[in-house]
């Protein structure tokens, strides 16, 4: 029986794999409950909506754009 | 006698230097205080939460921003632009009005005349009260 719902967490684990390289953003839209009219090209309008929900916070939006800055992910994120 | 690491207790141990190496996250930190824009634009687009406030430093320009977003969702964006300028170093002395007039020396001239005023204006009114009684 273990075995059997371990098979579905990973069966679901793989839809939901699958969904998000397929289409990513309609998954995150679903997750975080996004706006149909939201502008899903521009990310700052995305955290905006988010902050706006209390859904993430204003140290943690400072934290990834900080982080945007930094230049070994700059390097890491350019080597792909 | 006591010994520790083959040296008496009490005489000076000898510490060798170790190499240490500091791990990345204790290496300089970017200022929290202040989040590094290239621009104004971006500063001014940058998303801050209701009843939240940002403070930017530009890299490119000796300009600081503010953006404070008001707790009312339908309010807009409050945002401030600071220019840095730098004091010289050396002391300054306090600047002097090189063509300042002292007037002191007529004021007090006035008041001298003033008083003589008061003095005589006082004399011919007792002058006067004199004659309303004779008058009289």
């Amino acid at each position: 029986m273990l075995g059997l719902d371990m098979m579905n967490n990973a069966n679901d684990m793989m839809n939901i794999f699958n969904q998000l390289k397929q289409n990513p953003m309609q998954v995150l839209s679903k997750k975080f409950n996004l706006p149909q009219n939201l502008n899903m090209n521009n990310p700052n309008d995305i955290i905006q909506h988010l902050l706006n929900t209390g859904q993430i916070s204003q140290s943690q939006v400072n934290q990834v754009m900080q982080m945007r800055n930094n230049p070994m992910l700059q390097q890491l994120f350019n080597h792909k | 006698m006591a010994y520790n690491n083959g040296l008496p207790v009490g005489y000076p141990q000898y510490i060798p230097q170790q190499q240490y190496q500091y791990p990345a996250q204790m290496q300089a930190q970017p200022n929290q205080n202040f989040i590094s824009v290239p621009s104004e634009e971006v500063a001014r687009n940058y998303p801050v939460g209701p009843n939240n406030s940002v403070m930017f430093k530009d890299e490119n320009t000796p300009y600081i921003y503010t953006k404070f977003m008001p707790p009312s969702p339908f309010a807009s964006a409050v945002f401030e632009k600071y220019k840095l300028v730098r004091e010289s170093e050396s002391i300054q002395e306090p600047r002097k009005e090189v063509n300042a007039i002292d007037y002191t020396a007529e004021i007090n001239k006035l008041w001298g005349e003033v008083n003589v005023l008061k003095e005589q204006m006082a004399k011919v009114s007792n002058d006067n009260k004199g004659t309303e009684d004779v008058g009289a």
